[in-house]
């Protein structure tokens, strides 16, 4: 009997070259074949779309716009001087001055954007399921709406004849009859409406799996509101917060629709002056050196907070 | 200082939690409110730490009304049932927390967090996280962070329900221990009546939302009033009787001296298994019955008799299925309910 039960399973017992996964009995060799053939797709996709471009970008910022905007193969540096000041006219510091302004615009957008969106988060999280839903979607639908058509009805609403301007004109902040835009106020609004679900939604999630009792344990040992935020919910929410600020900060520093529109020429950011060069201008080398400069300042954000990430891990 | 609660009520939406709740608990005691769950002791103990704010009554702590101060405006302080330590926070920076928050000078409370490291025998672990540490430390650790800050109330949320039985009794050990040295006046929220039993003073059973039963642990242990709290202590057997005199009673089982005077006409009484033994004396026999399931629990043996009643007797010897035994039932150990 139990001779007949051993036998079995010792002759169907597979050998070295298979393995369970997820209880399935799966020959190596076609897990780690499938495996390659599932990522490959997406790894080919970037390496074509993203690798190459980027590599074509980092070359053409060494060429030399042409008398008629066509690229010139000679290898100059001239790009990456007229990026720091020096043009044909001596040094000035209207490259720099737009590189830095972007860098403010990114950064107070991201600030505002978090500040705004831990009472939200907190308002989202303490509705009753019914209306949370309800109060999401009214989040969400912002992200299904064009983004121009999303900058055009900021166009009619800081209009010289709605409430807003007329409020602002009665007190006395405006002239009356002019327009809420361009001015820096029309682009923080537009930029901080563009991003606000970016650090309000992963905010609200990690508020939603917030362990409430670390709350009333810092309340408990008489905190008052900052040391409560401090060590209680800011620790607990730094998961989504660090990914809405990241969300918000990288594509932030690169906006041009939103501050072209809303800040009027005045209002120069990286974004417009890359998107100049590829359009009207047509000087695609100075372009790409430009997009060369942002990537460059998004990357070094990105691995600062990394590494301040792994750090933390490893204390 | 001592803490008295008036008429409390609570309720979340149509649920009451609390009805009309009075409690005492006097200075230096340890104090516990025992019951099933739903039966409303942490809300009462969330109250008690202004976690949770009462929608009517009082709550006073030493004489000065404190029903409707915020949780850090209170003299009281919390060990919570998830221990909720801070977990960026390393075990001596936990412990300080409230020192800190109190902005007592940082070398003051160090000193004061390393005594009580010390006090839960912890010393050395202080610049450990919380998530390098077992349950049994952390639970250490939530306790001396609440009792750093020296508060007048000391509240336990269900301290031990994270750790395993062998654990449980050391810590019960220890807490008891910890409490009369300190003599400051405890409070634990429990659904074990044994970890009651073990380390407190007095004790209050609580059923849906009302205290049932309040007193000397060994007075509502040995003689619970009503069917809840005899059910709730395991009592196991309750017994309708009929009054025939003072101290005598009719049973199912035949006429019964108590030591107890019989509170009514008619009624029901309890008796622990425990208390009942098996005898072979027919003078001390106060009725017969057969053994219907006997199961051994090591130190002694539980009888299901065929009458419906449970008997615990030493493990001396085994009894076979349909045995007669007879029973003795002592006279003070008939408790009168009275409901």
């Amino acid at each position: 009997m139990t001779n007949e039960n051993k036998n079995v399973p010792e002759k169907d017992k597979p050998d070295g070259s298979y393995t369970v996964f997820h209880g399935a009995l799966v020959k190596k060799k076609v897990l780690s074949r499938r495996a390659f053939s599932f990522v490959s797709p997406g790894f080919l996709w970037s390496l074509i779309f993203l690798v190459i471009p980027c590599l074509a970008l980092f070359a053409v910022s060494f060429a030399s716009r042409g008398d008629y905007g066509q690229i010139e193969w000679n290898f100059s540096i001239d790009n990456m001087k007229r990026l720091a000041g020096f043009g044909y006219f001596g040094w000035s510091a209207d490259n720099l001055l737009i590189v830095w302004r972007s860098i403010v615009v990114a950064v107070v957008t991201t600030f505002l954007c978090v500040v705004l969106s831990y009472p939200l988060a907190f308002f989202l999280v303490s509705r009753p399921d019914k209306s949370r839903t309800v109060w999401l979607t009214l989040l969400l639908i912002p992200f299904w709406t064009n983004l121009v058509i999303r900058t055009y009805a900021w166009f009619l609403a800081l209009a010289p004849n709605m409430p807003l301007a007329k409020l602002l004109a009665e007190v006395g902040a405006i002239e009356p009859g002019t327009a809420l835009y361009p001015s820096t106020f029309a682009v923080y609004i537009g930029m901080v409406s563009m991003f606000l679900p970016f650090v309000a939604l992963p905010l609200y999630t990690a508020v939603e799996k917030m362990d409430w009792a670390l709350v009333e344990a810092a309340r408990d040992l008489y905190s008052g509101g900052w040391r409560v935020f401090r060590h209680a919910i800011l620790p607990q929410t730094m998961p989504g917060l660090s990914v809405g600020i990241t969300l918000t900060l990288v594509p932030a520093m690169g906006m041009f629709v939103v501050p072209d529109m809303l800040g009027g020429s005045r209002y120069m950011l990286i974004g417009n002056l890359i998107q100049q060069q590829f359009g009207t201008s047509r000087d695609w080398p100075f372009g790409a050196a430009l997009s060369l400069v942002l990537m460059f300042l998004t990357l070094s954000a990105l691995m600062a907070s990394r590494r301040h990430e792994l750090k933390k891990k490893e204390a | 200082m001592d803490l008295k609660v008036f008429a409390v009520c609570k309720s979340y939406g149509d649920v009451e939690a609390l009805k009309y709740v009075e409690l005492k608990v006097e200075k230096g005691e340890f104090f516990t409110l025992l019951g099933p769950s739903g039966c409303g002791k942490t809300t009462l103990l969330r109250v008690v730490a202004g976690l949770e704010m009462a929608d009517s009554g009082m709550v006073m702590l030493g004489g000065e009304a404190i029903t409707w101060k915020p949780a850090n405006e209170r003299p009281v302080n919390t060990v919570f049932q998830s221990y909720a330590l801070f977990p960026h926070l390393t075990v001596l920076e936990n412990i300080s927390f409230g020192l800190i928050s109190r902005k007592i000078p940082k070398a003051e409370a160090i000193i004061k967090a390393k005594e009580m490291l010390d006090l839960v025998q912890l010393d050395g672990f202080g610049d450990r996280k919380p998530d390098q540490m077992s349950g049994g430390q952390r639970q250490r650790v939530a306790l001396a962070r609440a009792l750093a800050n020296e508060p007048e109330l000391l509240l336990l949320d269900e301290p031990m329900s994270a750790l395993d039985a062998k654990l449980r009794v050391q810590v019960q050990i220890e807490l008891r221990q910890i409490q009369q040295r300190l003599e400051k006046t405890f409070i634990m929220v429990t659904h074990d009546q044994q970890e009651a039993l073990t380390v407190s003073d007095r004790m209050a059973v609580m059923n849906v939302g009302e205290v049932a039963q309040m007193g000397d642990v060994r007075e509502v242990y040995d003689r619970p009033k009503s069917k809840f709290v005899a059910d709730f202590l395991q009592t196991q057997n309750f017994i309708e009787a009929e009054r025939v005199a003072d101290h005598r009673i009719r049973t199912t089982y035949g006429e019964w001296a108590v030591t107890d005077p019989v509170p009514w006409e008619k009624g029901t009484v309890t008796v622990r298994p425990e208390n009942l033994s098996v005898t072979s004396d027919s003078a001390a026999c106060t009725f017969k019955g057969r053994v219907e399931t006997s199961l051994y629990r090591g130190c002694y043996q539980e009888l299901f008799l065929d009458n419906g009643l449970q008997v615990e007797t030493e493990s001396v010897r085994p009894f076979a299925k349909g045995e007669e035994v007879m029973v003795n039932v002592p006279q003070e150990a008939v408790v009168m309910l009275n409901d």
